[in-house]
């Protein structure tokens, strides 16, 4: 999907799919064919109701969705420094379902370590005199 | 206690629960290698959903997490319906029932933006990993950077491999 907000690309990619000249694309919009090379050259920001009415006469609607917004966290970026992507790579090649016994697995694991320590911590308990 | 993940699906699964699964079981659908310790899922807040949910958990005596034992807690979709989130301990283990995720919304929401995995033999929906990141972006807690640093690394990882 194109990025919308670049015009010029959306509104010359429509006609290239309607196999439409500019020339053809101005007279079925009402407009000048200048008006339509601008547009499609990024030199002016069409109104929405000019960018709709372009759309329109090529046989095209326009679809508009929320996708989420990228940003950039230098505290994200420095943790990605260290993350071990083999490790990564090497999940991405499992399944689905094989990558969620290794969690149970881990969990398993988590769980006996946990119980391990508190046996140990129990046994060290200071003794009394 | 260890969480049961295979068990908690299961009972979602027996009275087909409309949910999403998000969070750390999220992540591990998506790749990541890190350690999750419940089950995050947002539920639809239907009717009929509330009492499929109420019948699922039943069985595995579904408590408020943290909360004393004296305490007074009814599990019935009324409680479910008098409340939106919900964090529950079970004895298959720890889950969390998310009506709305910040950043996210609620299951009405978020279905456009699933995808269908089948985890322990059950065709289930799972948030995508753009609105995980996302999700978890919003919420802003600071203990969520380091997994998000991970989903977006996974997310390169899984460009390159698409290209």
């Amino acid at each position: 999907m194109n990025d919308i907000t670049d015009w010029g690309a959306t509104v010359r990619e429509a006609r290239g799919r309607a196999a439409l000249t500019q020339r053809e694309l101005a007279r079925r919009a009402g407009t000048a064919q200048s008006v339509v090379a601008r547009v499609e050259r990024g030199q002016t920001s069409p109104t929405l109701d000019t960018l709709m009415r372009l759309l329109t006469a090529t046989g095209f609607a326009l679809d508009v969705e929320l996708v989420p917004h990228a940003t950039t966290d230098p505290v994200v970026e420095a943790f990605k420094r260290d993350i071990d992507r083999s490790l990564l790579r090497r999940n991405l090649e499992k399944t689905v379902d094989e990558r969620l016994r290794s969690l149970q697995a881990l969990a398993r694991l988590a769980d006996e370590a946990h119980r391990a320590g508190r046996a140990a911590r129990a046994t060290r308990a200071p003794r009394k005199k | 206690m260890m969480t049961d993940f295979a068990r908690l699906l299961a009972a979602l699964h027996k009275t087909g629960v409309e949910y999403i699964i998000i969070g750390g079981v999220a992540a591990t659908v998506h790749g990541s290698s890190r350690l999750t310790q419940d089950v995050d899922v947002c539920y639809a807040r239907t009717d009929a959903n509330l009492e499929r949910v109420v019948r699922a958990l039943r069985p595995l005596k579904p408590w408020l997490r943290g909360a004393p034992r004296g305490l007074p807690f009814k599990w019935s979709a009324d409680t479910l319906r008098a409340g939106l989130n919900f964090t529950l301990t079970t004895t298959a283990g720890d889950i969390d029932l998310l009506g709305e995720v910040t950043g996210g919304g609620t299951y009405d929401d978020l279905i456009d933006h699933t995808i269908d995995v089948t985890l322990f033999a059950h065709r289930t929906k799972c948030l995508n990993l753009e609105w995980l990141i996302a999700t978890k972006r919003a919420a802003g807690r600071p203990r969520d950077l380091e997994a998000i640093a991970e989903l977006e690394a996974l997310r390169e990882e899984i460009g390159k491999i698409e290209r």
